[in-house]
């Protein structure tokens, strides 16, 4: 399969924030390798129809994360990133209100709450599958 | 000066039949003068009024502006003998836009209905496309034979009067920027317009099509730097003054031959692309309203300096939302006219 991403002009994420939860997505999943070349900033901003600073800055996030080496000129390179140690209670502890936070976030949108805690076991399912 | 008419004369020739001819080679499916219309409509016989009224006002703009040309110019003495004639391009320009904007203004109101704005979502490959326009080193052909005859020129420069070299030497430069132009553009097609399309057979379609727009221009450089070297070589005296005409004419032939050659590849290209006016729905279709009479974009929600044109695959149109396109269009009228300014 190749690799796309979508963004929405029109929705509340930042645009930069958009190209780095769908990047990351593919990242995750390993539709995108280690040793893969991404396009370069110039061509994926020309492509999204956005500034180039909105892509660097999506790039600069992910290289700092740990998943991107940019090269000038020359795009960027997915690396082979190390699994994190599993990480402690207190970040924890902030990954669950990050949820609650998202959760309350699509009830204030109107998505109902039987639908919220459906897609999030199936969501659960598939990580589990995936261990 | 009658040399410069029969060129100028010719040169209104050559751009009539092309825009006889490249007023339906151009066209993508769907649209007609810059308008999105159904697929059928080119066949209707309004499309065909329309279409004919629009070939014989350009037939009858040259032909008056020929006629004028040689009425004019040479009866004017000086520099105002070269410059009118030099005016009689832009005029001729100036007509054939008011021209297209009737027709498409004529157009519009078979227009399909589509929403002005266009989607808010965009889609992008994340596979690189190719940093290297291809075709190795022929890029690099126009200029280096510019050099070489610049460097032929240089070789006589004692021995030439300084206004022989002068004129060679202008001829050398007007060369150098046309070529430099033509690669100019073809670099942007390929490398910074859009991509409609992000996956697919017809994305790959679009890729092929971006690289043949480059090669087109590629083309084009290299076909009027032949036709400039057939004018330098006798006007630096490296060839023969009787060579003159034999070599002007030559290069007129290969132009006819070649343009028409061009015109069959792009009907035979057009007919097998499926690549038309991409529906909406599609996220990176550019929003029908930004076309300003069928073929000026201006969107200042677009930070693109330049897209792919409306009228075909193989082109690409500034977006004059972006400051950048203002100074680029300034650079394409006033270099050639501050060369000739300045150097004659």
């Amino acid at each position: 399969m190749l690799p796309t991403i979508s963004i929405d002009l029109n929705a509340p994420v930042p645009v930069y924030r958009q190209i780095v939860d769908a990047m990351r997505h593919l990242l995750v999943n390993g539709v995108l390798k280690p040793g893969d070349q991404v396009p370069t900033v110039r061509q994926l901003a020309i492509d999204l129809g956005v500034h180039f600073n909105t892509v660097a800055q999506a790039y600069r996030i992910l290289a700092d994360e740990g998943w991107l080496d940019l090269k000038r000129h020359r795009g960027a390179i997915v690396l082979d990133r190390l699994q994190p140690a599993a990480p402690g209670k207190k970040r924890q502890r902030q990954s669950l209100q990050r949820l609650r936070e998202l959760i309350a976030q699509l009830q204030a949108e109107g998505i109902p709450a039987s639908q919220i805690a459906g897609q999030l076991r199936e969501l659960a399912n598939t990580l589990t599958k995936g261990d | 000066m009658l040399f410069i008419l029969i060129l100028m004369t010719c040169a209104f020739v050559l751009a009539a039949a092309i825009h006889w001819v490249a007023a339906i080679v151009t066209l993508r499916s769907g649209t007609f003068f810059g308008v999105t219309v159904t697929g059928e409509f080119g066949l209707t016989p309004d499309a065909r009024r329309i279409l004919w009224h629009y070939r014989w006002s350009v037939v009858v703009t040259t032909l008056v502006c020929i006629a004028t040309m040689w009425f004019v110019v040479p009866r004017l003495a000086g520099l105002a003998a070269p410059l009118t004639a030099s005016g009689f391009v832009f005029l001729w320009c100036g007509v054939v836009f008011v021209i297209w904007f009737i027709e498409n203004k004529k157009v519009r109101p078979f227009a399909k209905p589509q929403a002005a704005q266009g989607t808010t979502t965009r889609t992008a490959s994340l596979t690189p496309r190719p940093q290297t326009p291809g075709g190795r080193l022929t890029f690099a052909g126009p200029m280096l034979i510019v050099v070489a005859m610049h460097f032929l020129l240089w070789t006589r420069q004692y021995t030439l009067p300084p206004e022989t070299y002068r004129a060679a030497l202008a001829l050398l430069v007007m060369a150098y920027v046309a070529s430099a132009l033509f690669m100019w553009m073809g670099w942007l097609i390929l490398f910074r317009t859009r991509h409609i399309y992000s996956s697919g057979s017809i994305s790959e379609q679009e890729n092929a099509d971006k690289r043949f727009g480059y090669l087109l221009r590629l083309m084009f450089a290299y076909e009027f730097t032949a036709f400039m070297v057939a004018l330098f070589l006798p006007a630096a005296r490296i060839a023969p003054a009787g060579a003159a005409p034999w070599l002007t004419v030559s290069a007129i032939v290969m132009m006819a031959l070649i343009m028409p050659a061009a015109v069959l590849i792009l009907i035979r290209k057009r007919r097998r692309s499926p690549l038309g006016i991409p529906e909406q729905g599609n996220g990176n279709n550019i929003a029908a309203g930004c076309w300003k009479y069928g073929f000026i974009y201006y969107n200042p929600d677009d930070p693109s300096f330049v897209v792919g044109t409306r009228l075909g695959p193989y082109g690409c149109d500034f977006n004059f939302a972006n400051k950048w396109s203002w100074v680029a269009s300034f650079g394409l009228v006033g270099v050639p006219i501050l060369i000739r300014l300045v150097w004659f």
